[in-house]
C-alpha cells in the first residue's frame, strides 16, 4: 500500500511513475518497476517450468520461465509510448502437472500480475 | 514561498518519509579494486597504481552477488566502480556474473582503457548503464586528471559510448574554477557524441581533494553553475542532452525542480548501500568512515541493513550539529550525507542553501 501511495506521489513530484537516480559515483539506474508474475493453475497450485516470453511492441526482446513456486521476476526497462506484454506457454506437455492453455497479458504499470492457466 | 512549491515541498516529505520507512534497497555499490591508473588532483578515494588497500577475491565479489540475488529483489542494481574498475583483471566475469542473473549492472570509468574493443567486450557481458567521467577541454581534463594523455583517451571512449546501445550513456563533470567557463563547449562536445545524460557537481574537499583550495568553486562560481543548468536544461533537453546538477546538496524545491529532474533526496543507506573493496559496508561508497557500518566478510548485511543504518535513515546525530536550528532543517536534514565527516561536525562541508543565499545578501 505504501508503495503505491508512493508511486503516486512522485507522479505527482516528477509526473513520472519511475524514477531515474544516479548517486555522485555512481550510474543512472531506473530504481522501480519489477515485474513479478506468479502464476496458478484453477486449483489454485503453482505451475513451474511454463515459458514467459517479453514483447515490446509485439516483438520478443525476452524470454523465462517459472520456478517451482510458479513464479517469475523480471525488470523491463520500459520506454515511454511502448506497449508490453508477455505470452505465457505450456512446452512441457504434462510434466508440469498438466496441459495448459497459453495466456497472454499486457505489462502494464502494475508490479504484481496474477494469471491462472486453464487446462487444456 | 508560492503555494505550487509549497505543497510539493510537503508531498516530497511525505515521500521520503515512506522511502525510508521502506528502505528498499536498489541500488548497490561494488568497489571492485582501489587500484587506479590515474592519480587525480580531486580523488576523494585516494586511488592510486600501487595502492596496497586489501582488496576482496572474484570468487568473493561472486558469493555476495549471489547474496544479494537471493536476498534481495531481483531489482537490486550493481555499480561496479573503484579505484578503476576496468583495470580489475575479471572486471567482464563479474558484470557477466550479474547479467547470467537477469539483473542490471553499470560502471563508471575514467575511460583511459575504453576503446572498441572493451566497448565491446563490456556490451557482451550485458552493461546496462555506464558513466564517464570528463573534467574540461584538454587543458583542463588533463590538469584535473593529472595526465598528458587522459583527454585524447577520454575522447575515444566518450565516442565509442555514444555509437554503442547502452541503455544510459551518461557524463559526468566535476565542475571547477578550471573548467566552469568550459561548461558550453563541454555539452556541444556531448550533444554531437550523442551522450544522452550529463551531471554536474562540485568537488568536496576529501581524500586528495581535502587541502586543496583551487579545486573548489566559490559560492559565486556554484550559482553560476546552478544558474548555468536552469538556462540551458531545456534547450539541450531538445538537442537529446539531460543536464542535471548531480544528487548532492538540498536547495529550496523552487529552484531544485529548475536544475534537477528529481527533487533532493540523498538516498545514501535508505536504497543505496556500498561494499567497498576490503568488504566494508556503508551507504555511498563517497562516505566517510563514520558511516562505515559493518564488514561483508564478517557480518550479516541483511541484519545490518534493518539494524544499523538508523544513521543514515532518522539522522538523530543532526541535532548536536548548527544544522539543527536552520530554517530549512525540516526538509534538507542535513543535506548529503558525504558532506558530513563526523558526527562531531558542525555543519556539513558546504551547504547549498545557506552559503548561497549568504552570498545574495
Ligand atoms: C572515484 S571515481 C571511480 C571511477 C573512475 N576511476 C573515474 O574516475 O571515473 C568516481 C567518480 O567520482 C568523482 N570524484 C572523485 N573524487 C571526487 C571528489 N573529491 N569530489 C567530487 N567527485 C569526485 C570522479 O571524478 C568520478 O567521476
Ligand atoms: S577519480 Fe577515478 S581516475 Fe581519478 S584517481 Fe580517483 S579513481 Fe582514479
Ligand atoms: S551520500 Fe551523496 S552521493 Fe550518496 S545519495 Fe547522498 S547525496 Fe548522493
Amino acid at each position: 500500500m505504501l508503495s503505491f501511495i508512493n508511486k503516486h506521489l512522485r507522479f505527482f513530484l516528477t509526473g513520472s511513475f519511475s524514477i531515474v537516480f544516479a548517486a555522485c559515483y555512481g550510474v543512472p539506474v531506473e530504481l522501480e518497476n519489477p515485474k513479478l508474475i506468479s502464476t496458478k493453475n484453477s486449483d489454485d497450485q503453482a505451475i513451474a517450468g511454463l515459458k514467459v516470453q517479453l514483447f515490446e511492441n509485439r516483438n520478443p526482446i525476452d524470454e523465462f520461465y517459472t520456478d517451482e513456486n510458479g513464479l517469475v521476476e523480471f525488470y523491463p526497462v520500459q520506454k515511454d509510448k511502448y506497449h508490453y506484454s508477455i505470452k505465457i506457454e505450456d512446452i512441457d506437455g504434462a510434466d508440469n502437472g498438466g496441459e495448459f492453455e497459453t495466456a497472454k497479458i499486457d505489462i502494464t504499470d502494475s508490479n504484481f500480475f496474477e494469471i491462472t492457466l486453464k487446462g487444456k | 514561498m508560492k503555494l505550487k512549491f509549497k505543497l510539493k515541498t510537503k508531498l516530497h516529505s511525505i515521500y521520503k518519509q515512506i522511502e525510508i520507512k521502506e528502505h528498499k534497497l536498489s541500488y548497490l555499490f561494488l568497489e571492485i579494486t582501489r587500484k587506479c591508473n590515474l592519480n587525480c588532483l580531486h580523488c576523494g578515494s585516494d586511488c592510486k597504481a600501487d595502492s596496497k588497500f586489501p582488496e576482496l577475491t572474484t570468487e568473493s565479489w561472486f558469493k555476495i552477488i549471489d547474496y544479494f540475488e537471493k536476498t534481495y529483489s531481483k531489482s537490486v542494481a550493481f555499480i561496479i566502480t573503484g579505484g578503476e574498475p576496468l583495470l580489475h583483471p575479471d572486471v567482464f566475469k563479474i558484470g557477466k556474473y550479474i547479467s547470467d542473473k537477469k539483473m542490471r549492472w553499470g560502471m563508471v570509468t575514467n575511460g583511459i582503457k575504453l576503446n572498441s574493443s572493451t566497448l565491446h567486450k563490456l556490451i557482451e557481458s550485458g552493461i546496462y548503464s555506464i558513466t564517464l567521467s570528463l573534467d574540461g577541454l584538454e587543458n583542463s581534463h588533463n590538469w584535473l586528471r593529472n595526465s598528458k594523455i587522459a583527454y585524447k583517451k577520454v575522447l575515444i571512449a566518450l565516442n565509442e559510448i555514444g555509437k554503442s546501445n547502452i541503455y544510459f550513456k551518461d557524463v559526468v563533470t566535476c565542475v571547477n574554477p578550471k573548467n566552469i567557463n568550459e561548461l558550453d563547449k563541454l555539452a556541444e562536445l556531448l550533444i554531437r557524441n550523442k551522450i544522452e545524460n550529463w551531471r554536474l557537481f562540485r568537488i568536496f574537499p576529501s581524500g586528495r581533494a581535502k587541502n586543496n583550495d583551487k579545486l573548489n568553486l566559490s559560492f559565486k562560481q556554484t550559482q553560476e553553475m546552478l544558474d548555468f543548468i536552469a538556462k540551458n536544461k531545456k534547450a539541450y533537453f531538445k538537442k537529446g542532452l539531460n543536464l542535471n546538477l548531480s544528487c548532492e546538496g538540498w536547495i529550496s524545491m523552487e529552484k531544485d525542480i529548475q536544475v534537477r529532474d528529481n527533487p533532493f533526496f540523498c538516498r545514501a543507506g535508505i536504497n543505496i548501500a556500498s561494499i567497498l573493496s576490503d568488504g566494508t559496508i556503508t551507504g555511498c561508497t563517497n562516505n566517510s568512515e563514520a558511516f562505515h557500518v559493518g564488514n561483508i566478510i564478517k557480518d550479516n548485511f541483511a541484519n545490518l541493513w534493518e539494524n544499523n543504518f538508523d544513521i543514515f535513515r532518522d539522522r538523530d546525530w543532526l541535532k548536536n550539529t548548527e544544522c539543527i536550528n536552520c530554517k530549512y532543517f525540516n526538509q534538507c536534514k542535513g543535506s548529503s550525507i558525504h558532506l558530513w565527516e563526523n558526527f562531531e561536525d558542525e555543519k556539513p562541508k558546504f551547504c547549498y542553501a545557506v552559503d548561497l543565499e549568504k552570498l545574495k545578501s
